[in-house]
């Protein structure tokens, strides 16, 4: 199979399954709805930042649950692996287009979760800069974690468990870039170092996502 | 020629033969090093007698460290070669990492209460140490749940390799982010300058540590080698 | 006074070395006890 081909049908795929993969967004609404149902108004903008980070992970994280479990299923996993076409790139395609239908979506959200929590447009759109530079490597990480777990009983814990720790500095930089654009900082370096990670995650990740395929498929 | 040490077969006596040193070893250090650290070594201007607290609490986290960095070698070694004894000696490490780092912690949290007023403090080292704590409880999850070992080793090789590419990168991030959150560097662990005395108990009781870690890994090894190997 | 001024601070040395003492003694234990189950 293709490159090109397998891309369209990982979107037709995730096409045919959008109630499923409508999911993870509606977790990410209805927990992102609760800091500010919790806590009283002033608080809000300060922990805006934190709460839709940390939200947004945790859905990410949900979502890489699907990740290869379909794939390993159905034995489609096995046979990639038997493939002629390099595994690093279908792996890539796969993220990306993960990446397209769980996480894109979250970015439409922005505007409403501005109201929701107080935070005027300028925090917002700083914010969501974060995410949108952030969000790749997360994926990485989870995806290596999914491989790593691919197949396994309690696989999606697992995925949690490991993502988590490893996924600290993604999440310390994002919240240092928003933070300092609230307080009228320049955070163009946590920018940066987000930008960095991101870079790395997408021209590496795949390859090595690959590798624990094959470890863990075996 | 180490690759004849790589063949279970040859190892297996070897370390036989080097275990009772290490475990002699870790005795005599650690008598030594306790009678240094409680008795010989000076007590401290400024903290009185609980500092003595860092004679276990810094070789435990230099231990935290060591012992990941023995199992990152292990990981590269058995995903490259397939060396058994590698793969053995990988995944008998972190249950001893993991109780350093959870040592770390605590006698981190008893020196605190004492020094700074409070139980725990979300300062850059004290938060490292306990993601590399739950990297090293995540690995043990990990190799609990598969139950083809060698299959084990090489997942968990992947995944400490990949947690130690993240680890400094982790720890750079806390710094980043708690000196933009805290005034000053709340943990002065060494002070300014530290006594020759207490540095060298600091040096026994590590020295005591490694040698306890040697000697018990060394252990394990063997145990798998005699349960694997025909 | 509680237990912790009591003793001042150097009560909080001796838990210190008696949970080394105990995390490092359960894990001699772990290494050369003769469970048939349980891997290394």
């Amino acid at each position: 199979m293709t490159v090109r081909r397998y891309f369209s049908f990982c979107l037709r795929l995730l096409f045919r399954q959008r109630r499923e993969v409508a999911l993870p967004l509606f977790f990410f609404l209805v927990v992102a709805s609760l800091f500010p149902l919790a806590f009283p108004a002033r608080y809000l903008p300060m922990l805006a930042p934190t709460a839709l980070w940390i939200t947004a992970l945790l859905s990410i994280l949900l979502s890489l649950n699907n990740l290869f479990r379909g794939d390993v299923e159905d034995g489609f996993l096995a046979q990639l692996l038997v493939s002629p076409a390099p595994l690093g790139l279908l792996v890539a395609v796969k993220l990306l287009t993960h990446w397209m239908a769980y996480v894109l979506p979250i970015f439409a959200t922005i505007p409403l979760l501005g109201l929701w929590y107080n935070m005027p447009s300028g925090h917002m759109s700083v914010l969501a800069l974060s995410l949108l530079l952030g969000t790749p490597s997360l994926l990485a990480l989870g995806a290596l974690a999914a491989a790593l777990s691919a197949g396994l009983k309690q696989g999606g814990m697992l995925l949690m468990l490991i993502t988590l720790p490893l996924a600290t500095p993604i999440l310390l930089f994002g919240l240092s870039m928003t933070d300092m654009a609230v307080n009228g900082l320049s955070y163009a370096a946590p920018r940066d170092f987000l930008f960095a990670m991101a870079v790395v995650s997408v021209s590496i990740a795949p390859y090595v996502v690959a590798a624990s395929l094959r470890i863990s498929m075996d | 020629m180490i690759r004849r040490y790589a063949s279970p077969k040859v190892f297996y006596p070897l370390a036989g033969k080097l275990m009772p040193w290490f475990g002699w070893a870790f005795a005599l250090f650690g008598i030594i090093g306790l009678y240094w650290g409680l008795v010989v070594a000076p007590t401290d201007a400024v903290q009185g007698e609980a500092y003595r607290i860092i004679y276990v609490h810094v070789p435990a986290a230099w231990m935290s460290m060591m012992i990941y960095a023995a199992m990152t070698v292990c990981a590269v070694v058995a995903l490259i070669w397939r060396t058994k004894v590698a793969e053995y000696w990988l995944l008998s490490s972190p249950a001893l990492g993991a109780s350093f780092t959870f040592l770390a912690l605590l006698t981190g949290s008893l020196w605190g209460k004492p020094m700074w007023g409070t139980w725990w403090v979300w300062d850059a080292r004290l938060t490292s140490e306990l993601i590399l704590l739950f990297i090293y409880l995540a690995i043990i999850a990990m190799k609990g749940a598969i139950p083809d070992q060698r299959k084990a080793a090489r997942v968990v090789a992947m995944l400490t390799i990949i947690g130690s590419v993240n680890i400094p990168i982790i720890k750079f991030s806390v710094n980043w982010w708690t000196t933009l959150h805290q005034p000053a560097s709340i943990m002065r662990a060494d002070g300014p300058a530290i006594h020759p005395m207490m540095l060298t108990a600091l040096l026994l009781m590590a020295a005591a540590f490694t040698c306890y870690y040697f000697w018990l890994v060394l252990r394990y090894v063997r145990v798998a080698i005699i349960r694997k190997e025909p | 006074m509680s237990y912790w001024e009591m003793g001042g601070y150097a009560a909080y040395v001796w838990p210190s070395y008696f949970a080394t003492f105990i995390v490092l003694a359960l894990n001699i234990i772990a290494a050369f006890g003769r469970r048939k189950t349980g891997g290394f």
